[in-house]
């Protein structure tokens, strides 16, 4: 492949229907990028620094030009903490879609394009699994693997993957029929050149608009974990679990503790949203949810 | 011309089973192929002839073995193919290819078409990757598509029908196949740019020495390109012979419709031989003869007895209990006026 | 050919796509004498499907009338509200398509799909008398009266082409388009169904219009030809004249791509492909394909002209007045 080939497969989304969507989304989603990978530089204070004096480390500072997103118990200013915490959400978010994307997307292929029982078993867990509320699932595997980001994200995926293998089975299904597919029968290319450059192809379009929507979801479920403590620890900074700290917080009148992680976490879940609808768009592809 | 015998098909059958699930409705046995024979020789031109639901298609797919036959057996090369597994029938495949009828949906629709071209090549590792991109930007101008540097990394969609018909006729031919089957491969492009393609797949039987199975509906197209001509109905072969012998002079009933039918400028007020009704559905295939619903000709002995496929003179043969006789066609013609 | 039923003045059809419009039918002018057979011959892209739907009033978003008129027996059709095009569709002109299959609900009977036409234009006062219409239709169009009961998937390719004529011939109309009717069926099924239109023409007095790209079977059934190219009418003029003497080198081209049982045993076609419709070709649209162009052909449109009896576009046919 030839780099301006690379070129414009990437510019590709940029084109055609659903390209407003796609761009405000990967906007949205490359702001929070920036904001992990420079937090040191963009957050004015460390995530567990006392940022007020002693005697004002109590009660929760409204916000101010000092504290634009006001401070939290023990004096934690929450912009420090939301620009901090994007990191362990968008390192679990991440790798659990990719994690489920590496599992689902090769058992979806193989087990769509060669049917049978192998095809027959892999569904039946697929679905058993697909057919648990995310959130439960997420929970139980979980408390199994005990609490850190990256079990976090496993579990995540063992929740993913299932909606990985639905669509890329349901197209492989599909695009098997295909009379292109037979013209590579009938060249006498053996199965795994049938797979990998012929059908794959035609999957991956699908593969992104899953991977926009699966990651949407997974912001939600994770901060679900969080806010359980499955992720990392208090005081580390994780928007889900500032959220549950902060709810003691909403009785009396203090607003902003909840309200700006709360909001980071929409906004984060609108930008890969809004990818997942752009490829759609893009690709005319209907998603199964 | 014909050389030594490349292929042979010996009482070919392939019935598909339709529903008979829970849902499915009433389970209907369709005999698409119901015993089929025929040989062809190495730079020969067979055209099999019918109309939807004769069978032509599934036996051009099971003469390759893209399709599993019930029975019968299929000799490629003196070699009996019939029952080889994939894996042993994967370094044959490049010696029999297919050309499809819809050139839209032959083609990978997300792969460069130049890359198309290049990879039967690669796979069965007969060049490296650059040399298989030389010898496919070759074929790319040897179809047509120049300057072939413009076309190599087009994607199908960026092609005519005429344009994707040539890619897929140079991927075919890069593997210097024996045999072709072409199923209906001028039947979905615009008139005016068959001639090339036909011209195309004569050119590269005549350079290469191969067979070809040219599967058609038309009968003036098969009249262009086949030495032997074999009439499909139902299932079966009616008539199989010289083409031209066949054409002006038929002797199944069936033959003598579909010329008739055919539209003419250059004989247009001619007399068609009429016969009754439509095709049969190939679940519901008529007892004895399976033409004798529709024959003009039909005797008792058509209803009870199905005719075998025979000898009526050299080189020709016909399954009819009650031909016509020789010369009819003309005799026909002559003493029509319009029909 | 009688006074004319249908007069087509510059009539323009685009379809307005994000790539820009595609000009299908661009500036087309002729006429239709009442009881004759023209056939409309073109290839893919050539406008005459377009061009049969503009006259139904019935081309598809994003495509529409730019512009000229489309006079049916002195009415301007473009200039019709739909409900008074409603009137005019099915009861004086009457449509076939070419997928049979489409075109037919297939879970509803087949006399309950004519019996419809019926009841739509007011012509039955009830169902059952619709019914008993939609029968008598179906004779006329060669099929058993009682089959109004039955459903599409009973019925063969050409018999649902069949039950189709009747639902377009139950008004008699006085206009009959039939826009490829044949190209799903095979070669004695389509005989057939020429036959049947044919036999309605006759019957009813109808003017028949025959959307195809075969020229030979237009030859064998009209009373004159119209030949299309890139939106473009190219020649248009009775059968014998145009197939035996063609004016137009892609009229010419045509013939000669035709292959024939009774013809050459070689085929000739025509060099290059049709243009793309978003950015026509200068000058005549054929002429990068055309043998015979001059220098002329590039710079300047031919205007379409009468030449003994038919009209044709062309510098080089002029030479030859």
């Amino acid at each position: 492949m030839s780099a301006g080939r690379v070129v414009e497969a990437l510019k590709a989304p940029f084109r055609g229907p659903g390209r407003g969507l796609f761009t405000a989304g990967l906007a949205i989603v490359l702001v929070f990028v920036v904001m992990a990978v420079f937090a040191p530089w963009i957050a004015p204070y460390g995530p567990t620094e006392r940022s007020v004096p002693l005697q004002l480390a109590a009660e929760p500072q409204p916000p101010s030009w000092r504290h634009p997103m006001g401070t939290a118990q023990l004096g934690y200013d929450v912009f420090s903490r939301v620009v901090w915490g994007s990191r362990v959400v968008l390192y679990v978010v991440t790798l659990s879609a990719i994690l489920s994307m590496a599992i689902g997307v090769p058992l979806g292929l193989v087990s769509g394009y060669y049917g049978g029982p192998l095809d027959r078993g892999l569904s039946m867990v697929m679905d058993s699994i697909y057919a648990f509320p995310g959130i439960v699932l997420a929970i139980a595997v979980a408390s199994v693997l005990g609490p850190s980001p990256t079990n976090a994200a496993i579990s995540l995926s063992v929740v993913y993957v299932p909606t990985f293998f639905r669509m890329v089975r349901g197209q492989t299904l599909e695009v098997r029929e295909s009379l292109y597919i037979e013209a590579a029968r009938a060249l006498g290319y053996p199965d795994r050149v049938t797979l990998l450059s012929h059908i794959l192809p035609n999957v991956a379009p699908t593969t992104l608009v899953v991977f926009g929507l699966a990651a949407t979801d997974a912001i939600l479920t994770e901060a679900g974990l969080a806010f359980f403590g499955l992720t990392v620890s208090y005081p580390q900074p994780d928007w889900g679990l500032d959220l549950r700290m902060a709810l003691k917080d909403i009785p009396n009148g203090v607003w902003w503790t909840t309200f700006f992680p709360g909001l980071a976490i929409t906004l984060l879940a609108l930008g890969f949203a809004l990818i997942g609808e752009g490829l759609g768009e893009r690709y005319a592809i209907r998603t199964e949810r | 011309m014909p050389g030594g015998v490349i292929l042979e098909a010996v009482g070919l059958r392939k019935y598909f089973v339709k529903g008979g699930g829970i849902l499915g409705g009433p389970r209907r046995v369709i005999k698409a192929v119901d015993g089929v024979t025929f040989t062809l020789r190495r730079g020969e031109t067979l055209a099999l002839v019918g109309e939807s639901g004769s069978g032509k298609t599934t036996t051009g797919k099971l003469v390759l073995r893209l399709l599993e036959p019930d029975s019968g057996r299929i000799i490629f090369d003196g070699e009996d193919i019939t029952h080889l597994p994939e894996s042993k029938l994967r370094p044959l495949r490049p010696r029999m290819q297919m050309i499809y009828q819809d050139p839209y949906w032959s083609l990978n629709p997300r792969k460069p078409v130049g890359e198309a071209v290049a990879e039967p090549l690669i796979v069965h590792g007969l060049a490296s990757r650059e040399e298989a991109r030389r010898e496919a930007l070759k074929l790319l101008e040897r179809v047509g598509l120049t300057p072939p540097e413009d076309f190599y990394w087009r994607i199908p969609a960026q092609l005519s029908g005429g344009q994707r018909q040539r890619v897929v006729i140079a991927r075919a031919m890069i593997l210097k196949p024996e045999l072709v089957v072409a199923d209906e491969p001028v039947s979905m492009i615009d008139v005016s740019m068959r001639a090339e393609i036909l011209r195309l797949l004569k050119d590269f039987q005549r350079d290469y020495g191969l067979a070809m199975i040219f599967i058609t509906h038309d009968l003036s197209v098969a009249r262009l390109v086949a030495d032997r001509i074999a009439i499909m109905y139902l299932g079966r072969i009616v008539e199989m012979g010289p083409a031209d012998a066949i054409l002006e002079d038929p002797r199944h009933p069936y033959t003598a419709a579909l010329i008739t039918a055919a539209p003419s400028v250059r004989l247009r007020r001619r007399r068609r031989y009429e016969i009754r009704g439509e095709i049969a559905d190939p679940s519901r295939i008529p007892g004895g003869c399976r033409f004798h619903p529709r024959c003009p000709r039909a005797l008792e002995r058509c209803r009870s007895e199905e005719p075998e496929l025979a000898e009526s003179e050299p080189g020709r043969l016909v399954a009819c209990h009650n031909p016509l006789p020789k010369g009819w066609l003309s005799k026909w013609l002559s003493s029509g006026g319009a029909s | 050919m009688g006074e004319p039923i249908l007069q087509l003045r510059d009539l323009r059809v685009y379809y307005y796509t994000l790539l820009g419009a595609v000009r299908a039918v661009d500036g087309v002018t002729m006429d239709v004498g009442r009881g004759e057979w023209v056939s409309i011959v073109g290839e893919s892209g050539s406008g005459k499907s377009t061009l049969a739907l503009a006259i139904m009033r019935l081309v598809p978003p994003p495509g529409r009338i730019v512009g000229g008129s489309i006079l049916f027996d002195g009415t301007d059709l473009t200039r019709l509200s739909e409900a008074e095009m409603r009137r005019i569709r099915g009861r004086r002109i009457g449509m076939v398509f070419q997928d049979p299959m489409a075109s037919l609900d297939p879970v509803r009977r087949i006399g309950d799909q004519i019996a419809d036409v019926y009841l739509e234009h007011g012509v039955a006062s009830s169902k059952g008398e619709a019914i008993r219409m939609a029968g008598e239709a179906l004779e006329m169009a060669g099929l058993p009266r009682d089959w109004v009961d039955r459903y599409p998937h009973q019925l063969s390719g050409g018999q649902r082409q069949r039950a189709l004529i009747a639902a377009a011939v139950a008004l008699k109309p006085e206009l009959l388009i039939a826009d490829e009717p044949t190209t799903a069926l095979d070669v004695i099924v389509q005989a057939k169904i020429m036959d049947l239109i044919e036999g309605l023409k006759r019957e009813l007095g109808m003017t028949v219009i025959l959307i195809t790209h075969d020229i030979a079977l237009a030859a064998e059934r009209s009373t004159r030809i119209a030949v299309m190219y890139a939106g473009k009418l190219v020649e248009y003029g009775p059968v014998d004249a145009i197939v035996e003497d063609p004016l137009h080198p892609y009229t010419r081209g045509l013939i000669e791509s035709a292959p024939d049982l009774w013809g050459e045993k070689r085929l000739r076609g025509i060099p290059g492909y049709p243009p793309d419709l978003r950015r026509p070709p200068s000058g005549c649209r054929f002429h990068p394909r055309c043998p015979l162009a001059l220098e002329r052909c590039r710079s300047e449109e031919p205007p379409l002209v009468r030449v003994g009896d038919r009209l044709v576009a062309c510098f080089r046919a002029l030479e030859r007045r």
